[in-house]
C-alpha cells in the first residue's frame, strides 16, 4: 500500500517529510511517474506538493525568486522573466511539449538531476542558489547542488522551495541553446547556457554552463577565464573552443556518441555566445 | 458513371464517434471476473532453456494459472507463411521476445509480480545479429529444422529463402551500356508505432466448447484459421470480433500477437482473460520493418537510357519468418522502380538472425526498394549531369512498358503525370535562413503493385441487404485500421443505391457473420472490398427494381429510387424501401445480395516473370525541400509536395489523409527512426529513445491528386495506403545531396551521419 498525502502548507509538508523520510515527493509527476511506471506500488508513500501556494510564487525585482512549484509553461510565458532573463524562458520553452510544460515544475527538474535538465544550465549561468526547507532552511549555489546523474545534495528531510538569483544588469545578456534529435519532446544531446557582461567593448565577465556533456550540468570555468576580458572587436574563440573540449566529458549513449556531443557542444556554445552578445545590440563575429 | 457520392469529401463515417470517445478499443474492454495475463520473455536472445521453475509464481496469492511449454505440449507452431514459431518456447530462445511462461492472475500487479518469481536457467549460444554472419556455413543454426532448405551457395540453414528474377539478358545489357553504376544501400529496423499496443480479451464457453476473441486483426478470417490450427479446434469453434476501433496497424496486425494465448488461457482458467502489452514489450517482441541491403548495378547509355539492372538483396527477417521472405523477394522484384529496363537480373536472400523478427510494414518491401532505386537513379542523374526529374522522365514507365516482372502495362500509368504535376506545384527552392544552412530539393518517383499479386488467391466478399426499416445493412470483414475503408464502402453503396450515406449501417465485424474480405494490406481494400460492395449493391439494386416491378406493375425506366423511396413516375404512387423489403421477405425472396471480387494474378517463381503479376499500380512522386545545418548535421524538412496517381479518388480527403500520414512516417524512416540492437538486445524499446517525428517536425504537405483513371478498382480507383509513404525517404536523402553534396547510402540520415559525411567531404576537398 502506498500512502498518499497532500499537505496544504509548507510547514506541514516539512514536518511530514521529517517523520516519513522514505516518502517520495511528487510535484508534476512527469519524471516520477515515468521512472516508476508499473512500479508505483513499490513506493512507501507519496507526498503531493502541488497544492503548496508557497511554492508557486514568482517574485520579480532586483532579486528574483521562482518557487519550486512553478511550471515550465509559467516560466516560458512570464512577461517579466522574458524581458529580464530570456535565457531561462528559452530553457523552459525547450522542455518536452505543451502537456509536459504544463505539469512539470522547476523543483522537479532540479531534484531529478538529469544532466540534460533544461532549467539547470540557464539557472547556473545566472548564478542561482537553490533554497531548501527542512529542519533548518538552507541555501546553496545550484552549481554545487548536483553530484551525479540523478544525484544531488538534497537530504531526505528537505524540500526544494525555489531558486534565487540577481536580476541581470543592463549590460548583461544571455542565451540558451539545445541540440536535440527532433524539434519537440527531445532530451538534449547537448545544451549550453551563456551569460555575458559587456563593459567598454570588452567581454568583462561571462558564465558558461553546459548540459548533457558531463555527469552533471557543467560550468566551463577555464573556458570562461580564456574569454574574460577579451575585446569584442578582436574576439578570438579558437583557444576557448579547445579549452571547452577539455572541460567536458560526454559519453556514448542512445541519444548520441561522445564525438558528436563534442562537435555539437562546440557549435552551440559558439552560437550561444554570439547570440548573448548580439542580444545586447552588439554585433560580433566569431 | 458515378451518381454523386464518388469523388466527394464525404465525412468519415466513424469520425464523430471517435471524436466523442465512444468506440471501444481493445484496451478498453472489460468483463466481470476477468483475469489479467502477463508473459515472461526469454532472458537471452539465443540460449538453450535448461530449466524453468514456476513454483514460486504459482504459490503467490492471486495467481490463478502459470503455464510453460510443458503444460501445453500439444500446441502446434504458427506463422503467416512458414509455421516456424512456437507459442511457448521449448528448447531454446531465438530472440528476446520469445515467450517462456504465461501467468493469469486476479489483477495486473499480481501477474507482474508472479513473472518476476519465475526462475529460468539457460545456456547462452552465439547471438547472431548480422545476416552475413548468419549466412556463413559454420554459423550456428537458429532453426535446427529449417523448412526451406534450398540449394544455393549460402545453404547453412539460416537462409530462409532465395528468390530470383530474370528478364532479358543482363550481361548483354551491360555490354551495351556506356556507363556502369554500382552502389550499396541499406535500410533499418523500423517500428510501426501504432498508438494502441497489442491487446485483447477472450472468453471460453465450456458448454458449447467455443471461444470468443476480441482483438485487432487486419484479416480476421485468416487469423481465425491460424489460431484454430494451433489450438487443434475447428474454425467455427472460434469467433473473432473486431473491436469497434483499432489504434493503428500499418501491417503489424496481420501477424498473430495476443490471438493464441488469450483463448488458450480463457479455456485453461475457465474465466475471461485480458492482456495488454506494454510499449516496451511491443517494441522488443512484435514485428519490425525488414532491414535490407541492396547491391545495385545499373548500365546506362550516353543518351540516358538504362540497358541493364542487377540487384542483390539481403533481408534480415530476424528470429522468425512471418512474411519476411515475401517482403524481401518483393523488394527485389520491384527494385528497378517505375523505370524501363529491358534486361534485369535479381536475387534475394531472406536470412534468420537473433534480432526481433520482421514482417509486413507499409510498403511490404517496396518502401525499402524505393529507397535504393530512387537513390540510385538520383546518383546516376547527378553523375551524368542530368537534371534528376528529366532523367526520371526519360526512363519512366508509360502505357506499353513492361515491369521487371515482365508485366505489360496497358492502362492507368500515371508515372509521367505525377512527376510533371509535383514539379509544377513545387516551384523553386527558397534561400537559406542562416549562413551556416544550405537548402536542397529532392524528388522520388515510385510505383506500387496493389493486391497480393503473384498468383496468391486474393478476394473479398461483401453483403448488403434492405432492412424492414428501409435502411441498408452492409456486412464486410474489411478491417478499418483508421484508413477509412468503412467510409469508402458506404460511399460506394450509397452511390449505387441512390441513397444518402446516412441510410447505410455497417454490421458488427466478426468472423461468425461476415465473409472473408482478405487483409487490410497490400493497398487492396478500396479495390477489393470496394469492388465487392459495388457488385453486391448492384445485385441488390437489381433485386429492388425487380421487386418494385412486381409490386407496382411497371418496369424501368418508369421507376426510380430516391432517398429510400421507390417512385413510379407520372403518378403519385410510391413505396418505401422498407415496405418493399417486408413484402419481399414475406414472399421468401429477401432484398439481400452478395458480391465477390476475385481477380487472377500469376507468376513463374523460377524467373519471377508473369502476365498479371500485380493487378494495377499506384504511382507517386514527391518533391521535398530541406535545409541542412552544415555545422550540426541537422536536417529540416521545409515542405513536401506529393502527387499520387490513385486512378480515381473515391474520397479526396481520404487520399490526402493517407498522403500526409505517409509523408510523416516516411520522414521518420528517413531521418530518425531506428531500432538499435546490441547483441540482440534492443537499446531503445520506448518512445523516449525511439523517436518519431512530432507535429513540429512535419512541415506543410501539399497533396495534388493525379487521376489517370481506368484501373480495375471501383470507378477506376487504385489504392493509396502504402504508396503514400514510399517516396519520402529517398526524396529527403536526394534533397540532402542536392543541398550539401553528400552521398548517403544508409537510413536513417541522423545529424551524426550527416555531419560525419560533411566532415569527410571537407577533408577530401582539402587534400
Ligand atoms: C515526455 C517527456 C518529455 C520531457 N522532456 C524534457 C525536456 O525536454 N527537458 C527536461 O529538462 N526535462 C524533460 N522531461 C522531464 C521532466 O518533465 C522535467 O524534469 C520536469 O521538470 C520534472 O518536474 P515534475 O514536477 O514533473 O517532477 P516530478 O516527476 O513530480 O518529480 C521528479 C523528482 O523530483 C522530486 N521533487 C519534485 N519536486 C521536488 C521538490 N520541490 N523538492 C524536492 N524534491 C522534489 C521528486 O521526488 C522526484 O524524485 C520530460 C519528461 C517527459 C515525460
Amino acid at each position: 500500500m502506498t500512502v498518499y498525502f497532500a499537505p496544504s502548507a509548507l510547514t506541514e509538508a516539512v514536518a511530514y517529510k521529517k517523520a516519513n523520510p522514505a516518502t517520495k515527493i511528487i510535484a508534476g509527476g512527469t519524471d516520477l511517474l515515468v521512472k516508476f511506471y508499473e512500479e508505483l506500488d513499490s513506493l512507501a508513500g507519496l507526498m503531493d506538493i502541488s497544492r503548496l501556494a508557497e511554492l508557486k510564487v514568482v517574485r520579480t525585482g532586483e532579486e528574483v525568486f521562482i518557487g519550486a512549484g512553478v511550471t515550465h509553461e509559467e516560466i516560458a510565458d512570464h512577461p517579466w522573466l522574458q524581458e529580464n532573463v530570456a535565457l531561462l524562458c528559452q530553457g523552459a520553452a525547450e522542455v518536452g511539449g505543451p502537456q509536459i510544460r504544463n505539469r512539470g515544475t522547476l523543483g522537479g527538474n532540479l531534484a531529478n538531476a538529469s544532466p540534460a535538465a533544461d532549467l539547470a544550465a540557464p539557472l547556473i549561468a545566472l548564478g542561482a542558489t537553490v533554497e531548501l526547507a527542512g529542519a533548518q532552511p538552507a541555501a546553496l549555489p545550484l552549481e554545487d547542488f548536483f553530484t551525479g546523474p540523478g544525484q544531488t545534495k538534497l537530504q531526505p528531510d528537505q524540500i526544494i522551495t525555489g531558486v534565487k538569483f540577481a536580476r541581470p544588469g543592463a549590460n548583461q545578456g544571455g542565451a540558451y541553446l539545445k541540440l536535440g534529435k527532433r524539434k519537440a519532446m527531445a532530451i538534449a544531446t547537448a545544451s549550453v547556457a551563456v551569460l555575458v557582461t559587456l563593459e567598454k567593448g570588452c567581454l568583462a565577465d561571462l558564465c558558461i554552463c553546459l548540459g548533457s556533456v558531463a555527469p552533471v550540468p557543467r560550468r566551463a570555468k577555464k573556458t570562461e577565464d580564456i574569454l574574460r576580458g577579451q575585446k569584442l572587436s578582436s574576439l578570438d574563440l579558437g583557444p576557448a573552443l579547445v579549452q571547452l573540449q577539455a572541460e567536458i566529458s560526454p559519453i556514448d549513449d542512445i541519444r548520441g556518441t561522445a564525438q558528436y556531443r563534442r562537435q555539437g557542444a562546440e557549435v552551440i556554445f559558439r552560437r550561444a555566445l554570439l547570440q548573448a552578445i548580439n542580444n545586447l545590440g552588439v554585433e560580433v563575429n566569431g | 458513371m458515378s451518381q454523386g457520392y464518388i469523388g466527394k469529401r464525404v465525412k468519415k463515417v466513424d469520425a464523430l464517434d471517435k471524436v466523442l470517445g465512444k468506440p471501444l478499443y481493445s484496451v478498453d474492454l472489460h468483463q466481470e471476473g476477468m483475469l489479467y495475463l502477463k508473459v515472461l520473455r526469454a532472458p537471452h536472445p539465443h540460449a538453450l532453456i535448461k530449466r524453468v521453475d514456476v513454483s514460486k509464481a504459482r504459490a503467490l496469492p492471486g495467481v490463478v494459472k502459470v503455464i510453460t511449454e510443458a503444460d501445453v505440449p500439444w500446441l502446434k507452431t504458427y506463422g503467416l507463411i512458414f509455421k516456424d514459431q512456437e507459442v511457448l518456447v521449448k528448447e531454446k530462445s531465438r530472440y528476446l521476445g520469445d515467450r517462456v511462461a504465461v501467468v493469469a492472475a486476479e489483477d495486473e500487479k499480481t501477474a507482474r509480480q508472479a513473472i518476476k518469481l519465475i526462475e529460468v536457467d539457460y545456456e547462452p549460444l552465439e547471438i547472431i545479429t548480422d545476416p552475413l554472419r548468419a549466412m556463413e556455413p559454420q554459423a550456428p543454426k537458429i532453426h535446427e529444422t529449417n523448412q526451406a532448405a534450398f540449394e544455393h551457395p549460402y545453404n547453412t540453414g539460416n537462409v530462409l529463402a532465395v528468390d530470383h528474377l530474370v528478364k532479358g539478358d543482363v550481361e548483354k545489357g551491360f555490354a551495351e551500356a556506356d556507363h556502369i553504376f554500382e552502389n550499396t544501400f541499406r535500410t533499418q529496423h523500423v517500428d510501426h508505432v501504432a498508438l494502441e499496443p497489442e491487446a485483447g480479451m477472450a472468453e471460453y464457453d465450456a458448454e458449447t466448447d467455443t471461444y470468443t476473441l476480441w482483438a485487432p486483426c487486419q484479416w480476421t478470417h485468416d487469423i481465425q484459421t491460424d489460431v484454430a490450427k494451433v489450438l487443434g479446434i475447428k474454425v467455427d469453434q472460434l469467433k473473432i470480433v473486431q473491436p469497434e476501433a483499432m489504434g493503428g496497424a500499418f501491417g503489424r496486425r496481420e501477424d498473430i500477437s495476443v490471438h493464441i494465448i488469450l483463448p488458450l488461457m480463457a479455456k485453461l482458467t475457465g474465466r475471461p482473460v485480458k492482456w495488454v502489452m506494454t510499449r516496451h514489450e511491443t517494441m522488443i517482441m512484435m514485428t519490425k520493418r525488414t532491414p535490407m541491403t541492396f547491391k545495385l548495378k545499373t548500365g546506362v547509355k550516353n543518351d540516358g537510357s538504362i540497358t541493364a539492372w542487377q540487384s542483390e538483396v539481403i533481408g534480415d527477417t530476424g528470429a522468425y519468418a512471418s512474411t519476411g521472405a515475401s517482403i524481401v523477394h518483393q523488394a527485389m522484384y520491384v527494385s528497378t522502380g517505375p523505370y524501363n529496363v529491358a534486361n534485369v537480373k535479381g536475387v534475394s536472400y531472406t536470412v534468420y538472425t537473433n534480432n526481433t523478427y520482421t514482417g509486413a510494414m507499409r510498403g511490404f518491401g517496396a518502401t525499402e526498394a524505393a529507397f535504393a532505386y530512387d537513390r540510385q537513379m538520383d546518383c546516376i542523374a547527378r553523375d551524368m549531369g542530368w537534371d534528376p526529374a528529366e532523367f526520371r522522365l526519360k526512363n519512366a514507365y508509360r502505357v506499353g512498358s513492361r515491369t521487371g516482372n515482365n508485366q505489360l502495362l496497358t492502362t492507368s500509368v500515371g508515372t509521367v503525370d505525377t512527376i510533371l504535376t509535383a514539379r509544377e506545384h513545387f516551384g523553386t527552392k527558397g534561400t537559406p535562413s542562416a549562413p551556416h544552412k544550405k537548402r536542397g530539393v529532392g524528388l522520388a518517383t515510385i510505383m506500387f503493385g496493389c493486391g497480393y499479386g503473384e498468383g496468391f488467391p486474393d478476394h473479398s466478399i461483401a453483403q448488403v441487404q434492405v432492412t424492414d426499416e428501409g435502411r441498408i445493412l452492409l456486412r464486410s470483414a474489411a478491417a478499418d485500421v483508421g484508413q477509412g475503408v468503412k467510409t469508402i464502402m458506404v460511399q460506394i453503396a450509397a452511390d449505387v443505391l441512390h441513397l444518402p450515406p446516412e441510410l447505410i449501417d455497417l454490421a458488427v465485424n466478426d468472423t461468425a457473420t461476415t465473409k472473408n474480405a482478405g487483409s487490410t494490406s497490400a493497398t487492396r481494400q478500396t479495390i477489393f472490398s470496394g469492388n465487392a460492395v459495388k457488385l453486391a449493391a448492384e445485385n441488390l439494386l437489381g433485386k429492388i427494381y425487380h421487386r418494385a416491378y412486381q409490386e407496382l406493375g411497371r418496369a424501368y425506366p418508369e421507376l426510380s429510387l430516391a432517398e429510400g423511396d421507390v417512385i413510379l413516375h407520372g403518378t403519385t404512387k410510391q413505396m418505401t424501401l422498407g415496405e418493399l423489403a417486408q413484402i419481399a421477405r414475406a414472399k421468401g425472396e429477401p432484398l439481400a445480395a452478395e458480391g465477390c471480387y476475385f481477380p487472377r494474378t500469376d507468376i513463374n517463381y523460377e524467373n519471377a516473370q508473369g502476365e498479371v503479376v500485380y493487378l494495377t499500380f499506384t504511382f507517386n512522386t514527391q518533391y521535398v525541400e530541406v535545409e541542412v545545418d552544415t555545422e550540426t548535421g541537422q536536417v529540416d524538412v521545409l515542405r513536401v509536395v506529393a502527387a499520387p496517381d490513385v486512378g480515381v479518388a473515391i474520397n479526396p480527403a481520404g487520399v490526402e489523409g493517407q498522403s500526409e500520414g505517409g509523408v510523416a512516417m516516411g520522414m521518420g524512416m528517413a531521418l530518425m527512426e531506428d531500432q538499435v540492437f546490441k547483441e540482440g538486445i534492443t537499446l531503445n524499446p520506448d518512445l523516449a529513445t525511439y523517436l518519431v517525428p512530432t507535429a513540429l517536425d512535419v512541415p506543410e504537405i501539399k497533396t495534388v491528386i493525379v487521376e489517370s483513371g481506368d484501373s480495375c478498382g471501383p470507378y477506376g480507383a487504385k489504392g493509396i495506403g502504402e504508396p503514400a509513404m514510399i517516396p519520402t525517404a529517398p526524396a529527403i536523402l536526394n534533397a540532402i545531396e542536392d543541398a550539401v553534396g553528400i552521398r548517403l547510402y544508409d537510413l536513417p540520415a541522423t545529424p551524426e551521419k550527416v555531419l560525419a559525411a560533411l566532415k569527410a567531404k571537407a577533408a577530401e576537398g582539402g587534400k
